[in-house]
């Protein structure tokens, strides 16, 4: 009934701000120091809710579906970088390294991989060969061999991928030696992009060609310096341990994607069908972890800035200010991808209506697919840094998964602000929340204000246009 | 509002299906995470010589999974260690000792389940275990109803004492380290004291002792805080405590990674002040997870006397064999259970006659890896026994032989 009357309504979200607001505002003057405490513990724990809320916003903005998998995506984060780092710096107290996952993870990336390439090169050679003089040679047509060909380019590098993750996965500890060939190709081809892209808006495509052919020599030195320098600094394995990590937690949300959801959204009616599946998923990947690392909660080794910082009689970790630069590094980063790229008017599109985008050329499900990848890459992300700040278990999938969505709904599903913004008021709200109560509550509290929302305002504070 | 009641189909949905996951997979209790670790299966040890049908079978209940799986796993381990050696000296009476392994988890219910596969399925009459009160607690008024011995190198929890006839423990109860542990921190000057207790039997026991020792001695507890066995983070808990600006800070835990995890965060926050805690959170994992957030950390702990040979030849024994070490004293303990029971075995004859086991129990005096001449009295609770004091030592001077920390002498008794 009350949901219903929106003057009713109102009158609630008043009546209950203004009763945080006069109880947060008595707390402090009973005791600022441990109310700044609090809020120092709320911006790190929202940091990482917030980091979980714009995956899922995401997602749910493009696709009109949680995909669950992003709590499993969290904890394969976390643990990933367990996997790679504990053999060095725990003192191989937990190290865990299995030719089985290995292998898992390698057939995972061939895989997608194998996809990727496809699916990204195939229609545009296609178009390349036809009548045209000079088009792509491998389907020049008339012998019918290109095809072939191309598959057995593309089974080539992708499985050449699936060794390669193999490698990093099997040498943890000489991760930086093992990747470095891959980050100096990478900041090569990263460079001559850039380089072209820059050339073009300047003088057009007069003289690309012979451009494109000086500026891949200066960036392959360049690529080669970075690999060298990177191959060269041990330090730098903490990093690359998170980025695999994510690479690898992003790799597996693709291909649940391709591999499963695909088909149920061309045949479900129903995203409650996906929703199942996918919390199937997640169960089924929390099991594998258990499998792999048994249950209980281990801790992530020592990162960087674990040494409190005082201020103003508060305490915060240097590595929490760095999580909560992540989490708006990664906030201005996805609002750039979304307002000002092709990438992301395409998204907004398959948001508004998939059809439609795909009548008008639209591929929507390289589009879907890259944005499930960012998603399960947000959820990592979250995931290690969570991990980093207290400690890892097989669950925590789960308790992420819960929060980053009532942070979602708290800010307004499938507004990339209100992401933000649903993010760090929960975590206040949690801290604030058990001033006076026992500690036990603070899950209590978040599920309170999930309840509240989704009775009262189910859009959020910051809806969706 | 088209996507309005997508969404409201969507959070429909939703909710029931989380409330599932809620119930199923959070509970409160230390929830033994879902399924899927493999229980260690029956452990079957060498009984090469003479007749390996005619072995003596002896139940043992672990907590080999889950929260309490590092002391479950060092004490099954002693306990193996000690059945090779008895078997290899020609076992008890020319018989072989069998230890039939079940994983009892932390908790009740999988200490039950484990408890009747060992007297059901496999028909023992003598169970070693557990490592958790909790379990322990769950278990034993069934060993007592059906006369099953259940007696344990670790439980430690005070309501043991009252559990029957038929349990025994070589490990000293909760009260002692509570008694111990209020005057310890009587004794340093203590006089207002935060708490912060893992929400299990044993870390409950630890808490209720000490905090009523140090109240009949004069001393206040200014704040308490609780956590389920899940929980890796506690900064929000630890700044509540620390806000009532107590004396010191007292941790009771029941997984050595809470434990750790606790004063390494509390450190985090800024916290100089003492911490004083009991064995688990001197283990090794916790030691390794706090790292110098541990440093002068102090603790109420059964300590193995360094000048004990037999004890110093158990731990060098161990080392070899399973290349670590962590709860001297409790992998002393565990390993004396199974000479205590060969030693009974020996008398009796007959692995199920736990009658005339019970009464061995109650006559005997022995001296092994944790004490010499220590027998049981009559609620089966070991006598001659006693606690250290010991402090956590800097990173730079923690090592394999002094475990992290370094003795500070027997507990105040004033």
């Amino acid at each position: 009934m009350l949901s219903n009357l929106a003057g009713q309504r109102t009158a609630l979200a008043v009546a209950l701000t203004a009763l945080v607001v006069v109880y947060i505002g008595w707390k402090i003057t009973q005791s600022p120091e441990q109310a700044l405490q609090f809020a120092f513990n709320g911006l790190s724990v929202g940091a990482v809710y917030a980091l979980l809320a714009m995956g899922f916003t995401l997602v749910y903005s493009t696709v009109w579906f949680f995909d669950l998998y992003y709590g499993a995506a969290a904890a394969l984060g976390a643990y990933g970088v367990f996997y790679l780092r504990s053999q060095e710096t725990l003192g191989g107290l937990y190290a865990v390294n299995s030719p089985y996952v290995n292998i898992v993870f390698a057939v995972v990336t061939a895989g997608v991989a194998a996809w990727a390439l496809y699916t990204a090169f195939h229609g545009r050679l296609r178009s390349r060969s036809s009548p045209v003089p000079g088009g792509f040679p491998a389907f020049a047509g008339k012998t019918g061999r290109g095809p072939t060909l191309f598959r057995v380019g593309v089974g080539a590098i992708s499985a050449g991928a699936g060794v390669y993750m193999g490698l990093v996965l099997t040498f943890p500890t000489q991760i930086h030696l093992v990747l470095s060939p891959a980050v100096g190709a990478l900041t090569a081809l990263a460079a001559v992009w850039a380089l072209r892209k820059s050339y073009r808006s300047i003088f057009g495509n007069t003289g690309l060609r012979p451009f494109t052919v000086v500026s891949a020599v200066a960036a392959a030195v360049l690529g080669a310096y970075c690999g060298f320098l990177l191959s060269g600094a041990p330090g730098a394995k903490l990093f690359l341990s998170w980025a695999v990590s994510c690479l690898l937690a992003g790799t597996v949300g693709l291909a649940l994607y391709r591999g499963l959801y695909v088909y149920m959204r061309q045949r479900a009616r129903s995203p409650l069908i996906m929703l199942v599946a996918s919390l199937g998923i997640l169960l089924a990947i929390t099991a594998f972890i258990t499998i792999v690392f048994q249950s209980a909660p281990r801790p992530l080794p020592d990162t960087f800035g674990s040494a409190p910082w005082t201020i103003a009689g508060a305490n915060i970790k240097g590595f929490n200010v760095f999580t909560v630069g992540v989490a708006l590094a990664g906030f201005v980063g996805l609002l750039l991808l979304l307002k000002k790229t092709s990438f992301g008017r395409a998204v907004r599109a398959i948001g508004d209506d998939e059809e439609v985008s795909k009548v008008v050329g639209i591929n929507t499900t390289v589009i879907i697919a890259v944005v499930f990848f960012i998603g399960a890459a947000f959820a990592a992300m979250a995931g290690l840094l969570s991990g980093h700040d207290t400690a890892i278990q097989p669950r925590m999938g789960l308790l992420l998964l819960l929060k980053g969505w009532i942070a979602s709904v708290v800010g307004g599903i499938g507004n990339l602000y209100g992401a933000i913004v649903g993010g760090f008021i929960l975590g206040m709200l949690e801290q604030f929340g058990i001033w006076d109560l026992a500690g036990e509550w603070k899950d209590v509290i978040s599920f309170v204000v999930l309840i509240l929302f989704l009775s009262f305002w189910p859009m959020g504070l910051l809806p969706r246009k | 509002m088209g996507s309005f009641s997508k969404l409201l189909v969507v959070s429909l949905g939703l909710l029931p299906v989380l409330l599932l996951m809620g119930i199923a997979c959070g509970g409160g209790a230390p929830a033994p995470a879902p399924t899927a670790v493999e229980p260690m299966e029956t452990v079957m040890v060498a009984t090469a010589t003479p007749d390996p049908a005619n072995a003596f079978r002896i139940g043992v209940m672990e907590s080999l999974t889950g929260p309490g799986e590092t002391y479950g796993t060092v004490s099954n381990q002693a306990k193996q260690m000690a059945v090779e050696e008895i078997n290899a000296a020609g076992g008890v009476n020319g018989r072989m000792i069998e230890l039939i392994v079940e994983d009892s988890k932390c908790n009740a219910q999988d200490a039950i389940t484990a408890y009747n596969k060992l007297t059901d399925v496999d028909g023992v009459k003598i169970i070693l275990g557990t490592s958790c009160s909790g379990a322990m607690l769950g278990a034993a008024p069934l060993a007592e109803k059906e006369g099953v011995i259940l007696f344990s190198g670790l439980a430690t929890n005070p309501d043991i004492a009252e559990a029957g006839d038929y349990i025994f423990r070589t490990s000293m109860s909760d009260a002692q380290v509570g008694v111990d542990t209020g005057n310890l921190l009587w004794a340093d000057g203590v006089r207002n004291l935060a708490t912060i207790t893992e929400a299990t039997d044993y870390a409950e026991g630890v808490r209720r002792t000490t905090v009523a020792h140090f109240e009949t001695r004069g001393g206040k507890v200014v704040a308490e805080e609780r956590y389920a066995s899940d929980v890796t983070d506690f900064k929000t808990q630890l700044t509540k405590l620390l806000g009532a600006e107590p004396d010191a800070l007292h941790i009771a835990a029941q997984s050595e990674f809470t434990g750790g995890t606790i004063v390494k965060q509390a450190r985090e926050l800024g916290y100089e002040g003492p911490i004083y805690s009991e064995v688990v959170v001197i283990g090794t994992t916790a030691l390794e997870i706090a790292g110098e957030a541990a440093t002068g950390l102090k603790a109420i702990t059964a300590d193995l006397d360094p000048a004990n040979n037999k004890a110093q030849e158990v731990l060098s024994n161990f080392r070899a064999k399973y290349d670590y070490i962590t709860l001297p004293w409790y992998l002393g303990s565990a390993y004396d259970d199974v000479y205590i029971t060969a030693e009974c075995l020996k008398q009796t004859g007959d692995d199920q006659d736990a009658d005339g086991f019970r009464d061995c129990m109650y006559g005997i005096t022995w001296s092994g890896a944790i004490g010499d001449n220590y027998s049981f009295d009559e609620k089966g609770e070991v006598v001659g026994l006693s606690n250290a004091v010991v402090e956590v030592l800097p990173v730079a001077e923690r090592s394999d032989n002094n475990q992290g920390y370094k003795v500070l002498g027997g507990a105040p008794t004033e």
